[in-house]
């Protein structure tokens, strides 16, 4: 028997291949899986050569390479760390100033020192505190989120329903990473602010109900085409349910739990069971039998007292605008009589008195027969508005024009208050069920809201007290780990402060609400919970990810049974309880990783011959990390970097985004008629629209990815679009341009110039030979640009241009060295 | 013995090969030569994969009709929905959209004939297509799942109705590569003016390696984008940067050798060049004779711009594309076939800018001998309705739509399937669109379930048989296997 057609309509049915498989998932074969085990109390291990150890992350490092008789390549030069560390701490190249400030590079064979040291600790705590800090790692998590600036698939490229004011969730996305808001607070936010405020009795929302209502955001990322009639049905609501539920699943949890949604998980310890359990936390809010549309789940920031005085400015202007839409219909009308009178008598004369009334009549009010007989003869009795204005006499043209205008005037007139897209309860939960194969028709045994059973089961608690070495209290046992990180006063006092705020662990839902996300975001957080630990596993490996080219986990999106084994798996748990011990905050995170030995090493696979030819044999594949990976720059990086090299950056941060569009040729690009101001065209890419699908062609071409789903790794392929985008577009050869002049103004001489356009475009100085070439070009393309006409500077700036432009399309400017 | 391909089978395919090409693939060339010491084989995922034996098709054309075209209006002549015109219909129909509401059977305002030897009935809305007869097989018993363009379009691309999935001519340049390596092996041919109902959707790689997304290629301007310089630049000056970049490139890459991706960037300067000219000359359409140039309408304004597109599809074909993928034009409606008010009138405007091109196309390839090992599909993603909607339209219905196909071993004048009296559900024979994908591979000389790539640990596969029950449709193809 052929299955049933439409199983696939609700079922990720990629993943049904439960039917038909031999045996299913016993509970013993994956309930020791290292994932959903506790944090189990690390020792940082010993090493042979403690050298390079800087912190215990080396420690794990360097001891596994021990076991391989590899060791850590050298220390990047210190040009190669500050532009690995710009970008990775703030997704922009650093600047000339910068590059011209380290101190020079050490003779060759003479390894760091102390100078160089303390520059890079500078410039790392620089980066930490500047506001591009939040832009970046805010990117980092939207991507995770699947934030876009639309609410439905946004399936057509012309027409976008930009979601007035979605961006405000980017901005407290991006104002919680520069204030290094605790993750379980943050997660606790953005899951539930709706909860812990009681948003619904305020007169007025203050500041922390904006921030609290904001990040609920966080849940509105689900393609919601029901705003629309068509699609506003039963299976729509339950996928969104749905498919909101896996979001969240996939980002916090790192597991397929969308597999579970027509079967009991095959690879995992899951059932459908769990999934509709997790399904029950989000289902007061979007609720399937109390559905809010779009239009209706969004909050107006407007106090409760002027709230009856705009909805009677809202209606006055609809009963203008319906007056002079009036008055266009009655000429419209008078012209459509016209027009069918000299049509009529080309209809039989018995149906013609029938074809007239039944053309008349509004569509809506034609009955059957009227619209048939209109569209037996339409091309008669059709009249469009097309036709209509091709005949209005010249007075009433202008007539058209002026209602028109008059028309889109009351329209400016709109008052637009602030707009809030939360997510809150829309009434009483109501019970949720099981769906057999997924299908909302179906419903199975009743559930109540909880974790999946693997998350659930007591674990040995980690104690406070246990032996987990820690950053600020226990000394190294093993190693001798010189230079330890300890969070700098800024974010100590910031911990104390969001600390004493954070009775957010011991919120109560306040009003009208279900408290059933509040309850879920305390348990993904729970003090030595299971949930807790594979959370702050998924972040960690995530955050390795960024920095290191690839999670311990390959497949950060999938940390289950059928995910990778973890390359260092006591590593990446050390990390998880060190994060969890720093009050889940990032920014001491990512300061250890980056102020380890094994982030500061070189990129090189031949900094050190020996090595290499060992490690070739030994770990080909850099699994133990003997070298940093060279990483491509991320989409949005490549367009910031042109940006800020060429000296045109706008660093302007927040509010609503940069509007773009889809030409016909299939481009997209920012829309110049929609500009607020010229300088925002040179915005950070963070800041353009964000839709799902039609990104602007330069961030296309380098893999921005298309976001139907979240997205939790960038994928980086170099392709030939790529090529002839840097050597083609216009975008890229202005910024050339812009570089070549900003050089000129700086520097007299070829050389100089030369020079200054490595250091901003590359981060480090020429070699003699790279200068020597790059010159040559120079005087050839300035001869050429002489003999066919060009004066001297013209021609010596155009020159330098064509230097800019190749260096532009170096794949060291792509690189993350 | 139907070809198999899965990553395991590290001697055709190399994961971490494909996954580090571009996504044109011309770095998967210079990537075949890094590996070969390596792997001991050439690996490229365009490398022209070999076959166990000699498939009916080398290549596919498929003509994207958006909006679901009405199969009682064109293919499927239903005599009692004009004899019970105006008539409730005695089964509630599945409705869409507002305006069936009072059910009543609307007859269709075209007339039917008996074409060719094979005496297929088509209407009169295509005569073009309708000569055709003796050359095609018309499947009447399509179904669909979904009654929204958005779903039912991704359905006919993807075989699931929920995006994210590969397309099948991303399966296709998957498995089969192509023959000619300065060009994409999947392209992608749509109105200049814009994309039809979810555009780039329809032709998505999915989680299959970037290389083998859809390569939009436009009939209008530069083939491709950025294919030519927004500026002017001198023959000599391009050439001396050419020459800089390379050295440059290859003194930085000195530091990281074997890094795939590095010498892939280096490669790609190089062919970008080679796909100036392939592309450019793809395109030259002003190089074929005025017979051709009037057998697909390019002096026409009403049929110049999808006849461009289809005379462009047959120029990719001979140029060794693999899978051409023409889409219809978006103006005046982004969904032309979508006749919600007018059967007669709105057939006969998109009808008057398809049919003679695409007629024109199957003539020409059977003249130069291509028609036999290329695939023609003409096909929507949906059909209409039995009852009138807004007086003379229809809405959607995903129980029934008719498809044509030409060429690639499937029968000539043949008819399969048949629907009910009214038109309304396919009844007998009844063809899913996976049979069709499984179909479609199945003359490329592909096995549907064993085409497979490993996706969060799982071999998916295009069919996703054991779901979808996916099965190859014998009834179609000249000598059933």
């Amino acid at each position: 028997m052929r299955p049933r057609q439409h199983l696939a309509r609700f079922a990720l049915c990629g993943l049904l291949w439960l039917t038909g498989r031999s045996e299913g998932v016993t509970a013993s074969a994956t309930s020791t899986h290292w994932a959903f085990q506790p944090l189990a109390p690390q020792t940082i291990p010993a090493v042979k050569d403690a050298s390079r150890v800087h912190n215990p992350v080396d420690a794990f490092i360097v001891a596994r390479l021990e076991t391989a008789g590899l060791h850590l390549s050298p220390a990047a030069p210190v040009n190669t760390l500050l532009r690995r560390l710009t970008f990775d701490l703030t997704g922009l190249p650093p600047t000339a100033e910068e590059v011209v400030a380290l101190p020079l590079p050490p003779a060759r064979g003479e390894s760091g020192n102390a100078g160089k040291r303390e520059s890079v600790n500078r410039a790392v705590e620089r980066l930490l505190n500047s506001p591009e800090f939040g832009e970046r790692w805010g990117r980092w998590w939207l991507d995770a989120v699947s934030y876009v600036d639309v609410l439905d698939h946004d399936n057509d490229p012309i027409n976008v329903p930009v979601a007035a004011d979605k961006w405000r969730y980017r901005d407290y996305v991006i104002a919680a990473f520069n204030a290094d808001k605790p993750f379980d607070r943050f997660l606790l936010e953005q899951l539930a602010g709706d909860e812990i405020v009681d948003w619904r009795g305020a007169d007025a929302f203050n500041a922390e109900m904006r921030t609290l209502l904001t990040a609920t955001g966080f849940l509105r990322v689900a393609p919601d085409t029901t705003d629309a009639d068509e699609t506003n049905t039963p299976d729509i609501h339950h996928l969104i349910l749905q498919e909101t539920t896996e979001t969240v699943a996939a980002n916090l949890l790192g597991i397929t739990l969308n597999c579970a949604r027509c079967h009991d998980h095959k690879y995992e310890p899951l059932t459908q069971r769990d999934y509709f359990s997790f399904v029950a936390h989000f289902a007061p809010a979007f609720n399937p039998q109390a559905w809010l549309r779009p239009k209706d789940r969004v909050l107006t920031d407007l106090p409760k007292a002027a709230q009856p005085a705009h909805a009677q400015q809202l209606a006055a202007l609809d009963t203008e605008l319906k007056a002079l839409k009036q008055q266009q219909q009655t000429l419209r009308d008078r012209y459509r009589d016209q027009l069918l009178e000299t049509r009529l008598p080309r209809i039989p004369a018995e149906l013609r008195a029938e074809a007239k009334l039944a053309a008349r009549t509004p569509f809506e009010k034609r009955n059957e027969d009227h619209r048939r007989l209109v569209g037996r003869f339409e091309r008669l009795l059709r009249v469009t508005t097309d036709e209509v204005r091709a005949t209005l006499t010249a007075p009433d043209k202008a007539e058209w024009e002026r209602l028109d205008q008059a028309i889109a005037a009351v329209n400016a007139r709109r008052p637009i208050p602030p707009q809030i897209h939360a997510v809150f309860d829309t009434a009483k939960p109501t019970p949720v069920h099981v769906l057999r194969r997924g299908e909302f028709a179906k419903p199975a045994e009743e559930v109540q809201p909880a974790l999946p059973v693997l998350l659930r089961a007591p674990h040995r608690p980690v104690g406070r007290d246990s032996v987990e070495p820690q950053l600020e209290r226990s000394e190294p046992s093993a190693a001798s780990i010189s230079g330890r990180v300890t969070p700098s006063p800024e974010t100590r006092s910031a911990r104390a402060s969001s600390v004493g705020k954070k009775g957010s662990t011991e919120s109560h839902p306040t009003g009208p609400t279900s408290g059933r996300r509040l309850a879920l975001a305390q348990q993904l957080t729970a003090p030595d919970s299971p949930a807790a630990a594979l959370v702050a596993r998924v972040l960690m490996n995530r955050v390795w990810q960024q920095l290191f080219g690839r999670g311990l986990v390959e497949t950060s999106a999938n940390l289950g049974v059928s995910g990778a084994r973890p390359t260092h798996p006591e590593l990446l748990d050390w990390l998880a309880a060190e994060f969890i011990r720093n009050g889940w905050q990032l920014k001491p995170m990512i300061r250890l990783l980056v102020y380890s030995s094994t982030y500061q090493q070189s990129s090189s696979t031949v900094a050190d011959p020996p090595l290499a030819a060992r490690a070739q044999r030994a770990d080909p594949a850099n699994d133990r990390l003997w070298h940093q990976r060279l990483r491509r720059l991320e989409s949005e990086m490549v367009r910031d970097s042109l940006l800020a090299v060429s000296g045109q950056l706008d660093l302007r941060a927040g509010g609503p985004p940069v509007i773009t569009e889809v030409r016909s040729d299939g481009t997209v690009g920012i829309s110049s008629q929609k500009l607020v101001r010229p300088e925002d065209a040179f915005r950070r890419s963070l800041y353009l629209l964000q839709r799902r699908t039609y990104h602007p062609s330069l961030l296309s071409a380098f893999d921005q990815p298309v976001l139907n789903a979240n997205c939790l790794r960038r994928p980086a392929a170099a392709s030939v679009s790529q090529s002839l985008t840097l050597l083609n577009d216009p975008f890229v050869i202005e910024r050339a341009q812009g570089l070549a002049a900003r050089v000129c103004v700086a520097q007299p001489d070829t050389v100089a110039r030369i020079e200054l356009a490595f250091a901003l475009a590359l981060g480090r100085a020429p070699t003699g030979e790279e200068t020597r070439w790059c010159h040559a070009l120079a005087e050839r393309e300035g001869v050429r640009q002489l003999t066919s006409g060009a004066n001297l500077p013209a021609a010596r700036e155009a020159a330098l241009a064509h230097v800019c432009h190749t260096l532009l399309n170096t794949s060291e400017f792509l690189s993350i060295p | 013995m139907k070809r198999a391909l899965n990553p395991t089978s590290a001697t055709e395919f190399s994961r971490r090969a494909v996954l580090r090409a571009g996504a044109l693939g011309f770095g998967a060339l210079a990537m075949a030569a890094l590996l070969a010491g390596a792997a001991g084989a050439a690996v490229s995922p365009f490398t022209p994969k070999p076959s166990a034996l000699t498939p009916p098709a080398k290549s596919v054309i498929f003509l994207t009709q958006v909006g679901g075209p009405s199969q009682m209006d064109l293919f499927d002549p239903k005599p009692a929905l004009g004899k019970f015109d105006g008539h409730p219909h005695a089964e509630r129909v599945e409705m869409f959209q507002k305006g069936s509401e009072a059910n009543r059977i609307l007859g269709s305002p075209w007339r039917f004939r008996a074409r060719g030897q094979c005496g297929m009935e088509i209407s009169d809305a295509l005569p073009n297509l309708a000569a055709l007869a003796d050359e095609m097989t018309l499947v009447r018993s399509m179904h669909s799942e979904h009654n929204n363009h958005g779903e039912a379009l991704i359905l006919l691309s993807t075989g699931k109705i929920f995006m994210g999935r590969p397309s099948l001519g991303s399966w296709v340049s998957y498995a089969l590569g192509t023959e000619n390596q300065n060009l994409p092996a999947y392209v992608v041919l749509r109105d200049p003016e814009g994309y039809s109902t979810h555009g780039q959707l329809l032709w998505q790689n999915g989680w299959l390696p970037a290389v083998h997304r859809g390569t939009e290629f436009s009939t209008r301007g530069a083939p491709v984008l950025n294919l030519h310089p927004a500026q002017p630049v001198a023959a000599e000056s391009r050439r001396a940067q050419l020459e800089l970049l390379a050295k440059l490139n290859r003194r930085h890459q000195q530091a990281f050798p074997g890094e795939p991706e590095l010498e892939a960037r280096l490669q790609n300067y190089e062919l970008a060049a080679r796909m100036q000219l392939a592309a450019t000359d793809a395109f030259k359409l002003d190089t074929e004779s005025q017979a051709t140039r009037q057998l697909y309408g390019l002096d026409d304004p009403v049929t110049r711009s999808y006849g461009q597109r289809c005379l462009a599809a047959r120029r990719l074909v001979e140029a060794g594309v693999r899978f051409v993928q023409v889409f219809t034009p978006i103006k005046p409606f982004i969904q032309p076939w979508d006749s919600h008010r007018n059967v007669d009138t709105e057939i006969a405007d998109i009808a008057a800018m398809t049919d003679l091109p695409s007629a024109a196309l199957i003539r020409d390839l059977k003249a130069r001998g291509l028609l036999e090992n290329t695939i023609v599909i003409w096909a929507g993603e949906f059909g209409r309705q039995p009852v009138s909607q807004n007086g003379m339209g229809r809405d959607h219905n995903r129980h029934a739509f008719s498809l044509l196909l030409a060429g690639g071993g499937f029968k000539r004048g043949h008819i399969h399937g048949a629907t009910d009296d009214f038109g309304y559900r396919a009844v007998r024979d009844r063809v899913s669109i996976p049979d069709l994908h499984a179909t479609l591979l199945h003359q490329l000389g592909l096995d549907h379930e064993r085409v497979t790539f490993r996706h969060h640990g799982r071999n998916e596969t295009l069919t996703d048989a054991e779901v979808s029950g996916a099965r190859v449709v014998s009834g179609l193809i000249g000598k059933p296997t």
